[in-house]
């Protein structure tokens, strides 16, 4: 995660792209200290109530299991989204200069 | 001569109903339904199908009346964006609500549900406030 997130970051200004790190199991504490040793500058959100992660269909008992990531488009739409995949830096980073481009 | 004035009588009946407007449907024959639509953004129309016609367009819910007891398939489009059919059953007299929600789930293609969080910072962040950007939501679990 904190690779993606910083390779991402790296490349889209925080004008275009607002990225959203939610952590499932653990502590806001922990969150805290996670995204400071590593030098995380996104938004961090511990999901407590486990609302996020149920509304977006996240985890074992949908059959999507983290790590998800959701890319939404200006208008609010969908367009991107895997689940348990490591190593889609590159195409993510893609998808979102398309959008930024207004592509679809 | 008796036996044949009512049958006289029938065919003058039938000769002067002819060509009128057909008889509007009695109120005990007929029921209505309220349809409410969850999620949808103001300004949003929604255009309404029951049994593969189209019922009209609209804003916001809408109440349908007139509408034929028994059994209906009823559809919701909300743009381009159709919700799963829901069947109804009318009943006689009633008024049968039925919810459409527009969210199908958060897959490709389908609306993002809105959110308000709070970050570990105690900073708030809603996607509808996001507007003119891209959202990355990464879900991660503990490492």
């Amino acid at each position: 995660m904190p690779s993606v997130q910083w390779l991402i970051r790296t490349q889209v200004s925080n004008d275009s792209l607002k990225i959203l790190a939610v952590n499932v199991t653990s502590s806001s504490v922990w969150l805290q200290n996670y995204a400071n040793q590593r030098g995380i500058t996104c938004s961090m959100v511990y999901d407590n109530q486990g609302v996020l992660t149920k509304d977006y269909e996240v985890g074992a008992a949908y059959g999507n299991t983290p790590p998800t990531f959701i890319i939404i488009d200006p208008q609010g739409i969908i367009r991107y989204r895997i689940d348990n995949q490591f190593n889609k830096a590159q195409e993510m980073l893609n998808t979102i200069r398309l959008l930024l481009k207004g592509g679809t | 001569m008796k036996k044949t004035i009512p049958f006289f009588v029938l065919l003058l009946f039938m000769a002067i109903r002819c060509g009128k407007t057909p008889l509007p449907l009695p109120p005990d024959q007929t029921g209505a339904i309220r349809i409410t639509v969850e999620g949808a953004a103001p300004g949003d129309s929604i255009r309404v199908i029951l049994d593969d016609q189209v019922a009209g367009t609209y804003s916001g819910f809408t109440l349908l009346n007139q509408v034929i007891v028994g059994f209906h398939k009823l559809s919701v489009f909300i743009g381009n964006a159709a919700t799963p059919p829901q069947f109804v059953e009318v009943r006689r007299g009633e008024t049968t609500p039925v919810t459409f929600k527009f969210f199908a789930g958060p897959y490709v293609g389908n609306k993002a549900l809105l959110f308000s969080v709070k970050d570990v910072k105690g900073d708030s962040i809603s996607l509808s406030k996001q507007k003119g950007k891209v959202v990355l939501l990464i879900f991660f679990e503990h490492t």
